[in-house]
């Protein structure tokens, strides 16, 4: 997310999960590399990675300047859709790093 | 009070340490200070998106026989040997509420409680996230940041060997304050400015317990039943 990339700092590398493999809701699919540091990063749904974005080996600071578009990570298979009932949709997650900023 | 387990090690092999901070971070749920003082093995030790043939004279590395580890933190390439002294601390966020699990967060708070060791002795700041007095480097650090839990580890040059160092290529990638100088020229040794390197690891210790946290001593058995458990464990010795 936008304010995760703000968060962490220029990006300077990004492991991603292998196609085919699977990603579990919550769980670490991958690392992030800025400011010296690894992040683990999670995945919001469970499923099967369809699809990784190549661009982001030899760019990975796409994270940062394009995060909800060209710095995409994977595309996945849902193998249950209720995941996606969980999630924040853009207004809701800008007022919970809103409240968040706040304390 | 917070507490955090104390484990003491000396010349314990980096690789050995690195596996052991990697399941400590984990699989554990405790707050950890880890300080191991030298490896007895010397070792290159890149971050986790290192390139040995970018960052290392890999012939040399090979003739002198000096290992090339990849770790699972991010940062840059160290030379590490008897003389290099390790402090690693893992903790949870919420054991420091008012420290955000953010790389830049984490690193300000360690500087400042590593001032009171360091200040007395010079100019020292965080540099780039390198531990500095001036402008010349005594201290590399990196983080690895999960699930609201977060590791901090630095390895401090107590004392180096030239030509340890010369095994290092030139990085792409070099903090401003380096000013083009070479790597040597850059690098300061502790102990040209620091009494007792035995004094110094109790000070690492003293400098964590002053930010108001109880340290109990843990033992190597405890340690190895936290190995014992599953988990994801990527720093390895890199084939050259």
């Amino acid at each position: 997310s936008d304010f995760a990339q703000e968060e962490l700092g220029d990006i300077v590398y990004v492991e991603l999960p292998e196609p085919g493999s699977n990603v579990t809701a919550g769980e670490t699919f991958g690392v992030v590399e800025s400011v010296k540091a690894a992040s683990d990063v999670y995945s919001p749904i469970s499923g099967e990675v369809t699809e990784v974005n190549e661009a982001l080996v030899d760019e990975p600071a796409k994270v940062n300047s394009d995060p909800f578009s060209g710095g995409w990570m994977f595309k996945a298979k849902l193998s249950y859709s209720g995941d996606l009932d969980k999630l924040l949709d853009s207004g809701a997650y800008e007022k919970h790093c809103e409240s968040a900023g706040d304390h | 009070m917070v507490a955090v387990r104390l484990l003491r090690l000396a010349g314990v092999p980096i690789l050995q340490q690195l596996h052991i901070e990697q399941a400590l971070l984990r699989t554990d749920s405790q707050n950890w200070l880890v300080v191991n003082d030298g490896s007895s093995v010397p070792a290159i030790v890149m971050g986790i998106s290192g390139k040995a043939e970018e960052l290392v004279h890999i012939d040399k590395a090979i003739e002198a026989k000096v290992n090339v580890i990849k770790r699972f933190s991010g940062g840059g390439t160290v030379v590490v040997d008897e003389n290099t002294v390790f402090s690693t601390l893992i903790m949870n966020a919420a054991s420091l509420p008012h420290v955000e699990c953010y790389p830049r967060p984490i690193m300000r708070w360690t500087e400042s409680v590593l001032q009171p060791i360091f200040c007395p002795y010079g100019n020292f700041r965080l540099a780039c996230h390198d531990y500095v007095f001036d402008e010349n480097k005594f201290g590399g650090n990196a983080q690895a940041i999960t699930k609201q839990r977060w590791l901090h580890h630095t390895s401090f040059l107590w004392d180096f060997e030239d030509k340890r160092m010369a095994l290092l290529q030139h990085p792409a990638r070099v903090p401003p304050y380096r000013k083009g100088r070479e790597h040597l020229q850059f690098l300061l040794r502790l102990k040209d400015l620091m009494p007792l390197r035995s004094a110094f690891l109790r000070q690492l210790e003293t400098a964590v317990a002053r930010q108001g946290f109880e340290l109990q001593e843990a033992s190597m058995e405890e340690v190895a039943a936290i190995l014992n458990k599953e988990h994801l464990q990527t720093t390895r010795i890199i084939d050259l």
